[in-house]
């Protein structure tokens, strides 16, 4: 007569296996003392476990969880320092707003589908554009309508620097209120 | 009622209310530090753990569908939690510190018998290796069938199976080196 598996013994313990295997299992432990017996050491690994009793609790914890949890107030200093940063930030940005408003009016044309037939005749004049081009193409450095002083270079790298560090502060505070 | 109370408390937290969070760890702390205890086998690395597992279960609180029951998640985020502290500082043997563990009163003779008893199943379930001490809990303690506790430790059915086997088999023999007092 071959004996149940372990794993069998465990699985059906564990009420994993499907109604026929079951039955199979409960049949042969009928006739079967050596099973029977393995199942019963296991069974009392079970009672063992199930009759552990759950252990009191000494200290609450809510009141340290809470205290992770809750936001801490900003040190005075650098409450000040950020609201600082924010205002030299938004200055920054308004007096570089010049320098953008140039940047993005470039006209930009419109886009338009064209048919196969104008597409052959784009590529064509294109072409022979190029081969003149080529001839008498000279790099030139695009022009602003006004003049951009050091100062307007200056001003909107500070602005947009300030604005990350700013940004990146806002952020990392928030992840350091749940760690901390 | 309990579980509506939950969703409330959880709804609370969820808007930033430390405070209803605060009464969530109250209401579910001492399940918590059940399956804490049971997986760290050392009753203040089992607090520290459940209070981690809190911190971590609220970091997640936007991800938990308020529809379901508080608890059994709470208690799979904590196996989580300690498993991931066994499997990153194992410790050659987890040598219990008496004095710490030790109950604060002394307890009469039947008391004294049924704590005898836990300790060893407890001292039991300390020699088993962290994978296999999850999935006894998982199993044994918070009910979930193997595709469930292979979808929550993120392993092969056949693993748990043969985690859950073999952690038997250990049990079984420490179990039987200590024999019970009953």
């Amino acid at each position: 007569m071959n004996h149940l598996s372990d794993e069998i013994l465990n699985e059906y313990l564990d009420d994993a296996l499907p109604p026929d295997a079951r039955a199979e299992v409960e049949s042969h432990l009928r006739d079967c003392a050596d099973c029977e017996l393995r199942l019963d050491e296991l069974a009392d690994v079970f009672f063992e476990l199930s009759a552990l009793p759950e252990a009191d609790l000494m200290r609450d914890l809510s009141a340290d969880v809470a205290r992770t949890l809750t936001p801490q107030p900003l040190p005075r200093l650098l409450k000040w320092t950020a609201l600082l940063q924010v205002a030299a930030a938004l200055t920054a940005l308004i007096a570089s707003l010049p320098l953008l408003q140039t940047m993005f009016a470039m006209d930009v044309p419109a886009i338009t589908l064209p048919t196969l037939f104008d597409l052959t005749l784009r590529f064509e004049q294109t072409l022979a554009e190029m081969q003149t081009m080529f001839v008498q193409f000279q790099w030139q450095i695009p022009r602003l309508s006004f003049e951009v002083s050091s100062l307007y270079i200056t001003v909107a790298v500070f602005s947009v620097t300030l604005l990350w560090l700013v940004g990146n502060g806002l952020l990392l505070r928030k992840s350091n209120l749940i760690r901390s | 009622m309990e579980a509506s109370s939950d969703r409330d408390l959880i709804l609370r937290a969820r808007r930033g209310d430390p405070e209803a969070f605060g009464e969530l760890v109250r209401l579910h702390q001492a399940g918590v530090f059940n399956v804490c205890y049971r997986m760290m086998g050392e009753r203040r690395e089992a607090e520290d753990m459940a209070q981690e597992a809190f911190i971590r279960a609220y970091e997640r609180i936007n991800t938990f569908d308020v529809e379901r029951p508080f608890g059994p998640w709470m208690r799979r985020v904590a196996a989580n939690v300690c498993l991931n502290q066994l499997a990153m500082h194992k410790p050659e043997h987890a040598e219990l510190d008496e004095e710490r563990d030790a109950d604060p009163a002394p307890l009469p003779e039947s008391g004294r018998e049924v704590q005898e008893e836990a300790e060893r199943v407890r001292n039991a379930l300390r020699k088993l290796p962290p994978h296999y001490r999850a999935v006894v809990e998982l199993r044994h303690y918070q009910d979930l069938s193997y595709d469930e506790i292979a979808a929550e430790l993120k392993i092969p059915l056949s693993d748990v199976k043969s985690h859950l086997f073999r952690a038997r088999k250990i049990l079984a023999e420490s179990l039987s080196h200590e024999p019970s007092l009953r």
